[in-house]
């Protein structure tokens, strides 16, 4: 194995900041799962106004089937506390982000209707021990754009870096393996609703099924699309890795139709538009984060109580499309924003790097780990895209499954939904699939069309 | 007798460039049959394209002249409609619990353009016809005119668990396609694998793969033995040949081919007036049912970022010798010609696919064993019907990339493919094999070695209208880089097939595209790739009814 110089040199400084952060983790492990720390890092205690509960680990949600799909709404019954509207935003100015200001800026009748927050996100009791020990044993690169080390649980519950924030993301705890239909809409600048994609996918997660061993994998997708017409039959897998410069890249395969063969597809990751909705959101725009963390500088600014969207069955898995997406933005009535405490990481494009933005920030919630709401600027610093992510928390299996997100293409004045679940079948637990079906050539051989 | 041209070997370039059609595939109204029964799913898509054709350039005296190719070339003059043909293709999958079901699609068409049976001409030939009726032949007037249709795919499908190991199968009528090739079919480890549908290839843009890989009744199986190591497989239980572009067509090749009562005139004698040389039965593999199987080993190494996969092929050719001469003593000209496949050639391929900077790389290496040459025709001394066959090598280089971010569009796709054909030996008939002493010398004849380069770009424009996509297309096909491939199909130096278009994508629902196709050559050989004079436009309209 060659090591070039540059990684002799990151080397000598990673074993210098190794020492550093030994004993940051040393000390992590003791805080975490006491009573400032929840086990996975959030503050247990609510905020000082009140807006903030404290975290509820002993909620029990309403009965839901046995293997899950759509969950029932938990706060069906609640009413907004209050609204928020172009008129009156300056009042909560500091709790709303520069994506949320955008859009009631930009439409009159935009509504921000804040509930009652509820914190009742819990993880299994294996997750949260190994989130402990991740916090001894987990090392990444100097820009964090790999990671080693960690296994089974969120790799850096007290993060440093804002990459160690965007790794909590990608490793959230999405449960075990799931089935899921559900469509993506594009509603375009005319206001149109316009299907993009009927899909049935099966997702698991190595990481988090192996949780005493190294994994190479921590994502893997096995998509057949049901819709539109023209796309039946299409099949995509992708493997998505934890440590590229070991495991190789993220690898997306395409099945073929009439020749019933698979192909790699070429690396579109970064700031490709995604051609099947309409250019509204780049690749590492899919669920407000994925793919390679090397081109931009992640910076941890740092924590902020914000109204951000949270707890949203109701839009995603209790409404049609129809009722959900009116033709500038989602129904403000049936979106339900939360006041949370959220990480606020900065990331900024590296000098001499490629990519369409030069800025791109996210806001992560602390229990969760999942980003909740995503802005991108574009080379002159001008705010292109806004974007809210609508997980879902699963309480019979104490997991977030991945996340859907509704993102608007300001540019263009479109917007997308990802992963609308009514019509679909809301995320179900299946047995965890032989690695024989997650192959590429099984992916072939299975193929129909 | 030396044929003049290589018969329309070009078109086996142009139909192989739809292996990409997946990435414009027609739009279609589907139907997701409620069945009550959460474990049985039944999808119904129906795709209709309805194409328009104009040609665009004049009648090369070259073509139009020749008594061979003139009925071709004249079926349309410049401005004329040449196509208003009706696609339709119908699927429907039946699958209960994910892994077990059949599936059955069928395609039918129209074209009104060729409604009039009777085949044009030069008036200046008037009288001279490579078909004795002075018709379009029974298959062009049933895959051009119809209207008709064929079933396609017809299968069941299933899941085995043999032992730890499992192992999907298909049994009946579908197609498979193998190794990585994106353009060139003639070079790939997927030669004669499935029956091409070079007539669709040609004159339908927008046809999809499942239409131009024509499927054929088989057994085949895939089966991952290890989580590296996977089995795959199929065995044919009939045989087809390729469907071409008929002559009398536009975009027909010689008049006389390719169904079995073609004639060629062989010049115009006082008092015995036009002579013919007529054709005889076609010779093709006598046992259908048996002699056309292959097995693939995938691996994907745990030192190696790609896959790679080992095939092993028999087959029996589905392009054929188009005019092998005999002796016939019956005839004034003393000849009958024959369309002739050639029977039990060996196939040992490998490829591999991987990422490398940011590009997929595709890779083949083929070694055929006894394949068809190109063959002058003949007649053999011997009386036998077979043109040269001999032992050749393929390489393949492939690459998919994302176009470079440029202002010029939002985002797009390019594909770039080269091919190598290396003739190793000549092993049988070598008197027939027709050699070429200068690489630019008349078609159909081969050199020891030939490359070609194929690029394919396909830049988009998002929603530059409300609903509206434009996806760009630029194609060039086949450009023979140097030398003539020493197989029937296959590039020859300085000619190519080539395309330009944009297609209009409206909410991802409808498509409507327009495309200008044409083909080139060296003077004073014309049409290695497909005539040069038929330079013409489709509009092809992509709905839901």
């Amino acid at each position: 194995m060659k090591i070039s110089r540059q990684t002799m040199t990151l080397g000598l400084g990673l074993s210098l900041s190794f020492a550093v952060s030994l004993a940051v983790a040393n000390d992590t492990a003791a805080q975490l799962g006491g009573d400032k720390l929840t086990p996975v890092g959030a503050e247990r205690a609510g905020s000082a106004d009140g807006s903030i509960p404290a975290w509820a680990p002993d909620w029990k949600g309403p009965q839901m089937p046995e293997k899950g799909g759509i969950y029932p709404d938990p706060f069906a019954n609640e009413k907004p506390l209050f609204s928020i509207t172009g008129k009156n935003m300056d009042q909560y100015q500091g709790k709303l982000s520069e994506g949320t200001k955008a859009l009631l800026q930009r439409w009159p009748d935009y509504k921000v209707e804040v509930y009652q927050s509820h914190r009742v996100v819990d993880f299994p009791g294996w997750v949260k021990d190994a989130t402990a020990k991740n916090a001894t044993r987990v090392k990444s690169t100097e820009d964090g754009s790999s990671l080693e080390g960690a296994m089974g649980g969120y790799p850096y519950p007290i993060p440093q870096t804002g990459a160690d924030v965007l790794w909590n993301h990608n490793l959230r705890y999405y449960g075990p393996a799931y089935r899921s239909k559900f469509a993506g809409y594009l509603i375009d600048s005319s206001g149109n609703l316009i299907l993009t994609h009927d899909l049935e996918n099966y997702t698991d997660s190595p990481y988090h099924d192996n949780p005493e061993e190294p994994q190479r994998h921590f994502q893997r997708r096995l998509s057949a699309y049901v819709g539109p017409a023209r796309n039946v039959g299409d099949k995509t897998l992708t493997y998505m890795t934890l440590n590229f410069k070991k495991d190789g890249d993220n690898k997306l395969w395409n099945y073929a139709q009439g020749q019933r063969r698979v192909r790699l597809a070429p690396d579109f990751g970064y700031d490709s538009p995604m051609t099947n909705a309409g250019g509204a959101y780049f690749f590492d725009e899919l669920g407000m984060w994925e793919g390679q963390l090397d081109r931009f500088n992640f910076k941890l600014v740092g924590k902020k109580e914000l109204i951000v969207p949270y707890n949203n069955y109701k839009l995603l898995m209790h409404s049609t499309p129809q009722e959900a997406y009116g033709k500038q933005f989602a129904n403000p009535d049936l979106t339900r924003w939360e006041t949370h405490r959220v990480w606020v990481v900065e990331a900024t494009l590296k000098p001499g790097q490629r990519h369409a933005q030069s800025k791109k920030v996210f806001y992560v919630d602390e229990d969760s780990w999942s980003i909740v709401l995503y802005e991108g600027y574009d080379q002159a610093g001008k705010l292109m895209r806004s974007a809210q992510g609508m997980f879902t928390y699963d309480w019979n299996t104490k997991s977030v499954p991945n996340t859907p997100m509704v993102i608007y293409d300001l540019v263009k004045g479109q917007y997308c939904s990802t992963m609308h679940m009514t019509g679909g079948s809301g995320f179900v637990r299946v047995d965890r699939w032989p690695n024989s079906r997650l192959t590429p050539e099984s992916m072939a051989g299975s193929g129909i069309r | 007798m030396q044929i003049k041209r290589k018969a329309a070997t070009g078109s086996a370039f142009l139909a192989p460039v739809v292996l990409l059609g997946a990435l414009s595939a027609p739009s279609a109204q589907a139907l997701t049959v409620e069945t009550g029964n959460p474990d049985l799913r039944i999808n119904w898509t129906t795709d209709f394209r309805v194409g328009f054709g104009w040609r665009a350039e004049n009648i090369n005296s070259a073509l139009g002249d020749d008594p061979t190719s003139h009925q071709s070339d004249y079926s349309a003059h410049s401005g004329e409609m040449w196509k208003r043909r009706l696609d339709v293709l119908t699927e429907v999958d039946l699958i209960y619990k994910e892994d077990y079901g059949l599936r059955v699609s069928a395609t039918g068409w129209y074209d009104n353009a060729y409604d009039d049976h009777d085949l044009k001409g030069n008036p200046n030939l008037a009288g001279i016809s490579s078909r004795a009726d002075g018709k379009l032949s029974r298959q062009a007037q049933r895959y051009y005119n119809g209207p008709s249709g064929e079933l396609l795919d017809a299968f069941v499908f299933g899941r085995v668990e043999l032992g730890e190991i499992p192992v999907t199968f298909k049994a009946g009528q579908h197609s498979l396609i193998w190794g990585v090739s994106q353009v060139n079919a003639s070079d790939s480890v997927s030669w004669s694998q499935q029956p091409a549908n070079f007539q669709k290839g040609a004159e339908s843009p927008g046809a999809s793969p499942k239409e131009l890989a024509m499927p054929l009744p088989q057994l085949s199986f895939q089966s991952q033995l290890s989580d590296r190591v996977s089995l795959a497989g199929y065995y044919h239980l009939d045989w087809k040949p390729n469907r071409q572009s008929e002559g009398g067509t536009f975009l027909g090749g010689p008049d006389f081919l390719y169904d079995d009562d073609g004639r060629i005139y062989s010049g115009t004698v006082p008092g015995l007036g036009d002579l013919y040389i007529e054709q005889g039965d076609i010779v093709d593999p006598k046992h259908k049912q048996r002699g056309n199987y292959g097995l693939q080993l995938s691996l994907t190494p745990e030192w190696y970022d790609g896959s790679i996969g080992l095939v092993y092929r028999r087959m029996d050719e589905m392009q054929p010798w188009p005019v092998n001469f005999e002796v016939d003593p019956t005839s004034i000209t003393g000849l009958r010609f024959r369309q002739v496949y050639n029977r039990g050639v060996d196939l040992f391929g490998v490829f591999t696919n991987f990422n490398w900077q940011d590009i997929s790389w595709g890779s083949e290496l083929s070694y055929r064993r006894g394949t068809a040459l190109d063959s002058t025709g003949g007649p053999l001394a011997n009386g036998g019907l077979d043109g040269a066959t001999g032992n050749t090598f393929h390489f393949l280089l492939n690459g998919q990339a994302q176009l470079p971010n440029l202002p010029l569009y939002d985002t797009g796709i390019a594909v770039a493919e080269f091919s190598y054909t290396y003739l190793d030996k000549v092993t049988h008939n070598e008197e027939v094999f027709a050699k070429c002493s200068d690489a630019r010398d008349g078609a159909g004849c081969g050199t020891r070695d030939a490359s070609s380069l194929s690029l394919i770009l396909m830049p988009s424009w998002l929603q530059v209208l409300p609903g509206i996509d434009l996806e760009g297309n630029l194609t060039l096909a086949g450009y023979g880089l140097h030398g003539n491939s020493a197989i029937p199909t296959g590039p020859a130096e300085r000619a190519f097939a080539w395309s330009v278009g944009v297609t209009a994508d409206i909410d991802m629902r409808y498509k409507i595209g327009l495309l200008y196709s044409d083909a080139s050559d060296v003077d004073p050989r014309i049409g290695a790739m497909g005539s040069t004079d038929r330079g013409r436009v489709t509009l092809t309209f992509q709905t839901t009814l």
